[in-house]
């Protein structure tokens, strides 16, 4: 707790003090205080809603704090906005993506500099000459005159990187950068970082990964209920203990994996080819009760299967479902017989950001809450209120906004709506992605507690470890290919990576 | 190889731009078949006047739709603003200067209507609503329905000659159009009008103020409307007090035909250009052709919707 106490202050670059800020009177952060050190990584980790994403907001000056005060390099800043921040060296890679998706990459990467300069005027083409060099430096190729909408999630991810470091910043915050990245990409953010780190410039880092913060963080500062409960040298502290000071108790087991009786086949996939999207002969079959993983690159096809199966690519063959055919052609067909589908990109796909919690649980369960047509106020609010308790989903009320929910509260709530839908064959997109440790331990339990009552789990995920621990087979995709599949037993880490990699 | 390559990319941000122009130059061939008057320069001259209040407003709606919102107050803008450079060309004000209250009039209306959107956040759609209704009936009123008449001597064509006036007004509107082009795409300003409309929340986190944004691109459009507003006043001895009836619909049909995104974010000056074009010229050609007038307003209507369904179509695909 001390260390920072000691430290000469002028070597702090950031430091902020006794930040206090509420939301409608939930209070989010309370007497936060945190220094940044030149060429540090210095790590924030918390529960959902704990209040990260807030303290980053307020560094930028795009919130302002109710208390307390922010300095940099020694001076403190009287009134704060982005531009402000922008021009004390500071930048910021958010949790929500903040790219405009109607303009070019190099436009999305010049912008916030330029907003920063008093030309009143763009340059086009260094505009794409700087972006190109930005992107290449971080050993990506994109063009930079494609709008940045048109982009996968990955790459959009490099160009928030790229604009983040275009702008030179000296003080650097990171609010989950790799979330939606794979190892392979998180290695070279983590390798960009460490020649960030090299040329003295402080990083905020903010993941839920805590591998990551331990192999790349130098200080950990741990936030509860928008307290700041500790700040602690990273050699010093393990991951359990970590854990525990997050949040506030100890987790036993990581994956709670339990065999349980596997049924008959309840998804079987035939050679499926969809050559526009990019998949190609494509077999497997998931039995009642059983966790079938899908893992690979971002890109390798994950996703795509996954929206085929459901009707939102176009399904160019049948499917089995308990062994009867059926052609797939939309949503509604995919949930009629069966199929339940929570998307990746749940900021886009998943909540309705107006709608409340309980409305957006209800959503896809409208006739189980229903009596003779009409929707009962009562059995919503009973879902909502068991999935909020469950999934230990932060709200003020279940009749909150879900737009006002943190990154990861957000996600829970789309989560639930489709656990609460109970279909025979489930699939679940980089289910815990964003979500803390202990509500992921909670996601996992349930997801074993859906397979225990005979449901067909599909669950992709980039997390390695998730995979193992969780899945009773797993198929490994590769350049739109399952390049192989693993049974639990003969899964290694390596053995997935090699063929992922295309080298099986 | 490289050329090909460049080539196809260009076709493709400009596909809804292209396929507006194929359809004026189907139009047109259409025309020259079917009737040859049609391309008499003074058919030309006097379509090109007709739609130069379209086409000046056009360029500020499209801004104010860049930015996601919506202003459906511009024809009753429009009256009022002619009536203002009337009464005060009758006044003894020099024409320069009549015109010139028109504009601060139009700003004046645009910066009430932007304020509340901008400021108070109250959706543009029912702020504009409002000010249509507010503005048509309060005209009305004051003028009860009288049209301004014995306007001045050197009021009209700016007392120069008609071909002459159409002349100066293609130089204005070719200058209008260029810079309005050439800010949004090389002006700070500009490309914050875009990021603004593409998305806000993003918008605001990278420093632009899209509250003055928003404030600006009404405001700048209601300018606008008092200039075509003076400007068409100048083509008759007397002045309507229900000018510009529909005006609002003309305009946002010729944007959204022009490729721009209703939701903000994505739309050209050239799109918006050529969909007055295209929709300036459709009428005055079924008449030529000889279709019932009847029908002019239904094929309008189709050429809307076609284009508006092209326009999704292509966005999905990306
Ligand atoms: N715009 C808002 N309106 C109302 N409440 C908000 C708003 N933004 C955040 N909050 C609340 O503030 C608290 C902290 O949210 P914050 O986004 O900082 O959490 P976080 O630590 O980043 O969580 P996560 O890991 O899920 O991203 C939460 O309880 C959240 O509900
Ligand atoms: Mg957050």
């Amino acid at each position: 707790m001390s260390h920072q106490d000691e430290l000469p202050v002028n070597r702090a670059i950031l430091a902020v003090r006794d930040l206090e800020k509420s939301f409608d009177g939930v209070c989010a952060l309370h007497g936060v205080s945190l220094e940044l050190r030149a060429g540090e990584v210095h790590a924030i980790v918390g529960e959902n809603g704990a209040g990260k994403s807030t303290l980053t907001k307020i560094i930028t000056g795009a919130i302002q704090a109710d208390a307390g005060s922010i300095e940099v390099r020694g001076h403190s800043i009287e009134r704060n906005d982005p531009n402000v921040s922008r021009a004390l060296g500071i930048a910021a890679i958010y949790q929500q993506p903040a790219l405009f998706p109607h303009l070019t990459v190099a436009e999305n990467i010049a912008l916030p500099m330029e907003m920063g300069s008093s030309r009143q005027t763009v340059n086009w083409k260094s505009r794409n000459r700087r972006a190109t060099s930005l992107v290449e430096s971080f050993g990506a190729t994109i063009d930079p005159r494609r709008l940045a909408g048109t982009l996968s999630m990955a790459d959009q991810q490099i160009v928030e990187i790229a604009k983040a470091v275009g702008a030179d910043a000296k003080i650097l915050l990171m609010d989950e950068p790799t979330a939606v990245l794979t190892e392979r990409e998180v290695e070279r953010v983590f390798a960009l970082i460490r020649r960030l780190k090299a040329d003295g410039t402080g990083i905020l880092y903010i993941s839920h990964r805590l591998e990551e913060i331990l192999a790349i963080a130098d200080r950990i500062t741990v936030l509860r209920d928008g307290h700041r409960v500790a700040c602690r040298n990273a050699a010093e502290v393990g991951r359990s203990e970590l854990i525990e000071m997050m949040v506030g108790r100890s987790i036993a087991s990581v994956y709670p994996k339990r065999p349980v009786p596997i049924g008959n086949v309840a998804l079987e996939v035939r050679g499926l080819s969809n050559e526009r999207e990019g998949l190609r002969d494509i077999s497997f079959a998931v039995r009642a009760g059983e966790i079938f993983g899908l893992t690979g690159m971002v890109g390798a096809g994950r996703t795509t299967l996954a929206r085929t199966l459901f009707g939102l690519a176009p399904a160019p063959s049948d499917v089995f479902l308990a062994g009867r055919p059926h052609r797939i052609h939309s949503p509604a067909d995919a949930m009629r017989f069966g199929i339940g589908y929570v998307p990746e990109d749940r900021r886009r796909n998943g909540v309705i950001l107006e709608m409340e919690v309980a409305g957006n649980i209800s959503l896809a369960n409208l006739k189980s809450v229903s009596r003779r047509g009409l929707v009962s106020a009562r059995s919503e609010r009973e879902l909502a209120v068991r999935y909020v308790e469950r999934l230990r989903i932060k709200t003020p009320s279940i009749a909150t906004a879900a737009g006002k929910l943190s990154g990861g509260n957000q996600q829970k709530v789309a989560l639930a709506r489709w656990l609460a839908t109970r279909p025979r064959v489930l699939i679940l997109d980089e289910p815990t992605q964003g979500v803390d440790v202990g509500s992921k331990a909670e996601i996992h339990e349930l997801i074993v507690d859906l397979a225990e009552r005979g449901m067909a789990i599909l669950l992709i995920s980039s997390e390695l470890p998730e995979i193992l621990g969780m899945c009773d087979r797993i198929g490994v995709f590769n350049a739109g290919r399952l390049a192989g599949i693993l049974a639990s037993s003969e899964a290694t880490q390596p053995r997935i990576m090699s063929l992922a990699l295309g080298h099986g | 190889m490289r050329i090909f390559e460049e080539t196809i990319r260009l076709a493709r941000t400009w596909s809804r731009e292209i396929g507006v122009a194929a359809t004026i130059v189907l139009l047109y061939a259409v025309l020259f078949f079917g009737g040859r008057t049609y391309f008499s320069a003074e058919n030309f001259g006097d379509l090109f006047l007709a739609n130069l209040p379209v086409l000046i407003v056009s360029l500020g709606m499209l801004l104010i739709i860049l930015t996601g919102q919506i202003d459906i107050s511009v024809g009753s803008q429009f009256a009022v603003c002619s009536v203002i450079a009337g009464v005060a060309a009758k006044a003894g004000m020099p024409v320069a200067l009549a015109g010139l209250a028109a504009c601060a009039a139009g700003a004046l209306f645009g910066a009430i209507g932007g304020g509340l959107v901008a400021f108070l956040r109250i959706p543009s759609i029912v702020v504009t609503l409002a000010m249509m209704i507010a503005l048509r009936d309060g005209l009305r009123w004051s003028t009860q329905g009288a049209w301004i008449e014995n306007l001045p001597p050197g009021f009209q064509w700016l007392s120069l000659t008609q071909s002459r006036f159409t002349t100066a007004m293609a130089v204005l509107a070719v200058a209008l159009v260029a810079a309005t082009a050439a800010g949004l795409r090389y002006l700070k300003a500009g490309r914050a009008v875009l990021a603004t409309g593409s998305s806000e929340a993003a918008a605001r986190i990278t420093g632009i103020r899209t509250d003055r944004v928003v404030f600006s691109v009404f405001a700048l459009t209601g300018a606008l409307t008092g200039l075509a507003a003076a400007l068409n006043a100048m083509r008759f001895h007397q002045i309507p007090s229900n000018a510009g009836l529909g005006l609002e619909m003309k305009v946002i049909a010729a944007v959204v035909v022009g490729g721009a995104a209703i939701t903000g974010g994505s739309g050209t000056v050239i799109g918006a250009v050529l969909g007055v074009i295209l929709l300036g010229s459709v009428g005055t050609a079924l008449t030529f052709l000889g279709v019932s007038a009847y029908w002019e307003q239904a094929i309008q209507g189709a050429i809307i919707l076609a284009a508006v369904a092209i326009n999704l179509a292509g966005r999905r695909r990306e």
